[in-house]
């Protein structure tokens, strides 16, 4: 691909990032005029005090959750289908997102069960949040993967285990589940459809900060990964050290994963199709292209979907989880087909 | 790894929740366990257990031109009456229309469930709003109505973030958690306390509470006891009242034996199929609630699950059925504990109760499909 055409459509991307965002502040359950938006942004308008609230603390956050949940998951699911050489790796085969799962299913059914004595007599631990709980199990999983990736020999054997460790996290969720009161589910299932909407304006900087970083170490990670690519043997023979790259892209893709599914529930679809979406669109497997080219549509993925699930005349807002794979598997199958056919043109 | 202990303090400390300096000596309370009250000089001092920590919630309800005092100077204060207030739960705004102070009703939840036929015309008319659906919470829709105060039902550890964002003063409802009849329907005095309506509800709550023990004590040592299980398989799971929970005390004040009285939970337990036959599928009555817009009949339950047609309540026909959609059973049964006691009573007991019209719950008819 040429380098002109490179820059036009990231230049696209981008253009179609900032109207997104727009989009998504404009856009609510209850309606705002243009104007007062534009007062309540720009000219910090005091006089709206029910719609700056909206604006400031709830759409703007929502928007850069949905931009940093977005981005951080394409490149975890770009990261781990390059490390497992599988186009079907994503974010939650590792385990993370279960050991999220089984963290918040800890918190909230045994808070109803041992009501005022186990949680609440851990002090100001007991007082923590599901994404406090969600961080927790996550990065039990990780740490766990982080001592089995230096024992085992072969990177499937590491999938495996991943695989393993999901289920062992589903099935003490499923129990938990079954044993807890009908009451206490309810909080656990609106967890489990993920949101991007609850991240309060306060805990914003720190959930942006820290999926920034992330995102930065990948773009330093391009070479290796670029050299994963060849196969692991090749990559050793060139001076790569495999073992390092290995234990550092599992790091660095469950961190994003802890850190989103923490703050936006277990959020599917986004890592698993954003990169197949990004390695068409540049037809490149070069990571210094795809990791940007990944954030970028994983944002306007991201967006999308939010604006969708408040669509006008549904009541509340959709599930986002419902609305990734509603929209984007389409595009994927899409996508997918017209490769096929432009392959075949080729032959 | 040390940016992981940064974020856990920080979302740590945004739910701590300042220290009471005063607490409750004269309780006003007469059954409810969840709440205590005080007439204090400058108002009406709350506390509020939460069902799912040790944390106490204190308000002090008072009227706007009064000075706050110094020994309350770390409680919640809310002036009153309260004009404008959004109640996520039924038992909340069922009384508010009973009492006639509707107009301060400005959102409700999961309005598909509403029963009641004015608050369903106020929904259309859009007065009120509904502010949360499938137990999601519309945080534009409930900011934007501006309330004064929003009522709430307790949840699990951090399942209330979204309503905290909102910065919306709000009041911990935990009714639901009651054990005894008579302390969930002592929560209509807090609605009295919040909208200056006191001489009415508490008018209103003793009637309830004479009638109560009236029929309580109809039960004397004579009368014969009765066995009584309760509800049926949902999702394959069986979930029964705990032995310390409202309906078990129904049951006991109805002058049954409730098979699990002996178990001490407050909500509901869940237990497995061949427990629930082996302890009872032998008892006389059984007690199920369902939510259904057409009729019900056994042959309906049997098509659920062959296996309820071995009980015996099934085969003697003494099952006690409540449609919670054709009756307004979760919104106003709480404050008619004596209604809900007495169809009881009339089921169990025929013979004390002759000319009672069943309100809540009746004996299911026969095979034919009537109500």
């Amino acid at each position: 691909m040429s380098n002109k055409r490179l820059v036009i459509i990231f230049l696209l991307i981008g253009l179609g990032i900032v109207l997104l965002m727009m989009a998504n502040i404009l856009w609510g359950s209850v309606l705002i005029e243009p104007q007062k938006v534009i007062q309540i942004l720009f000219f910090s308008d005091k006089s709206f005090v029910g719609e700056s609230l909206i604006i400031w603390d709830y759409r703007i956050p929502q928007m850069l959750v949905a931009v940093f949940a977005g981005a951080g998951l394409a490149v975890a699911g770009l990261l781990l289908q390059t490390l497992f050489r599988n186009p079907l790796a994503d974010p939650s085969i590792l385990g993370i997102s279960s050991g999220a799962s089984l963290g918040v299913a800890l918190l909230l059914f045994l808070s109803g069960r041992y009501a005022g004595s186990l949680i609440s007599s851990l002090g100001w631990i007991g007082n923590l949040g599901i994404s406090l709980a969600a961080m927790a199990g996550a990065v039990a999983v990780l740490f766990f993967l982080m001592a089995a990736s230096s024992r085992v020999n072969h990177i499937v054997s590491l999938l495996i285990i991943g695989i393993m460790i999901a289920y062992l996290a589903g099935s003490i969720t499923g129990l938990l589940r079954f044993y807890s009161r009908k009451e206490d589910i309810q909080a656990f299932v609106i967890w489990g459809m993920g949101t991007f909407s609850g991240v309060s304006r306060a805990q914003i900087p720190y959930f942006v900060t820290a999926i920034s970083i992330g995102l930065i170490f990948s773009v330093f990670m391009s070479k290796s990964l670029n050299l994963l690519l060849l196969g692991e043997r090749y990559a050793e023979n060139l001076g790569l050290n495999t073992h390092l790259i290995t234990r550092l892209v599992i790091l660095l893709a469950g961190y994003l994963t802890a850190v989103i599914t923490a703050y936006a529930g277990p959020i599917a679809f986004i890592g698993l199709a954003v990169p197949h979406i990004a390695r068409n669109l540049f037809k490149t497997s070069n990571h210094l292209v795809l990791i940007p080219a990944s954030i970028g549509t994983g944002i306007i993925l991201a967006l999308v979907c939010n604006l969708i699930a408040r669509l006008p005349g549904i009541e509340g807002s959709l599930p986002i989880n419902a609305v990734t794979s509603l929209i984007g598997a389409p595009f994927v199958i899409a996508v997918m087909l017209r490769q096929h056919r432009s392959n075949s043109l080729v032959s | 790894m040390s940016y992981f202990f940064l974020l856990f303090i920080t979302v740590g400390c945004q739910l701590n929740t300042p220290k009471n300096k005063h607490s409750v000596t004269n309780n006003l309370m007469r059954h409810a366990q969840m709440i205590k009250a005080e007439q204090v000089e400058t108002g009406i001092l709350l506390e509020i257990h939460s069902p799912y920590a040790k944390e106490v919630a204190s308000y002090l309800l008072q009227d706007s031109n009064l000075e706050i005092p110094d020994e309350y100077a770390g409680i919640q204060r809310i002036i009153t009456p309260v004009n404008r207030l959004i109640a996520l739960s039924s038992t909340q705004w069922a009384p508010l229309l009973e009492i006639g102070k509707h107009q301060i009703v400005l959102g409700i939840s999961e309005a598909g469930f509403v029963h009641d036929s004015m608050m369903k015309e106020m929904l259309a008319k859009g007065y009120v709003v509904d502010v949360m659906k499938n137990g999601q919470l519309d945080f534009e829709k409930t900011v934007s109505l501006q309330p004064d105060l929003i009522l709430y039902s307790p949840g699990p550890e951090g399942s209330q973030d979204q309503l905290k964002r909102t910065g919306i003063q709000l009041f911990m409802w935990p009714d639901y958690f009651e054990e005894s009849p008579l302390g969930r329907a002592e929560w209509l005095r807090v609605i009295g306390w919040l909208t200056g309506e006191e001489e009415t509800t508490e008018a209103w709550f003793n009637h309830i509470e004479n009638e109560y023990f009236e029929l309580k004590s109809l039960i004397k040592d004579t009368v014969p006891r009765v066995t009584i299980m309760s509800d049926k398989a949902f999702n394959e799971q069986w979930y029964v009242p705990g032995g310390k929970s409202y309906l078990a005390t129904i049951f006991k004040d109805a002058g049954a034996d409730y098979i699990w009285k002996e178990n001490s939970a407050t909500g509901s337990i869940v237990l497995d199929i061949e427990t629930i036959i082996s302890q009872a599928s032998e008892a006389d009555f059984w007690r199920i609630a369902h939510f259904t817009e057409a009729s019900y009949s056994y042959e309906d339950l049997k098509k659920e699950n062959e296996i309820y047609a071995g009980f015996k309540p099934f085969q003697n026909r003494k099952i006690i059925f409540c449609n919670t959609y054709k009756t307004a059973y979760f919104e106003t049964s709480q404050f008619q504990p004596q209604v809900v006691l007495a169809d009881f009573i009339a089921i169990l007991h025929p013979n004390l109760l002759p000319d009672h019209k069943p309100v809540y719950h009746h004996l299911l008819k026969q095979e034919t499909h009537v109500e």
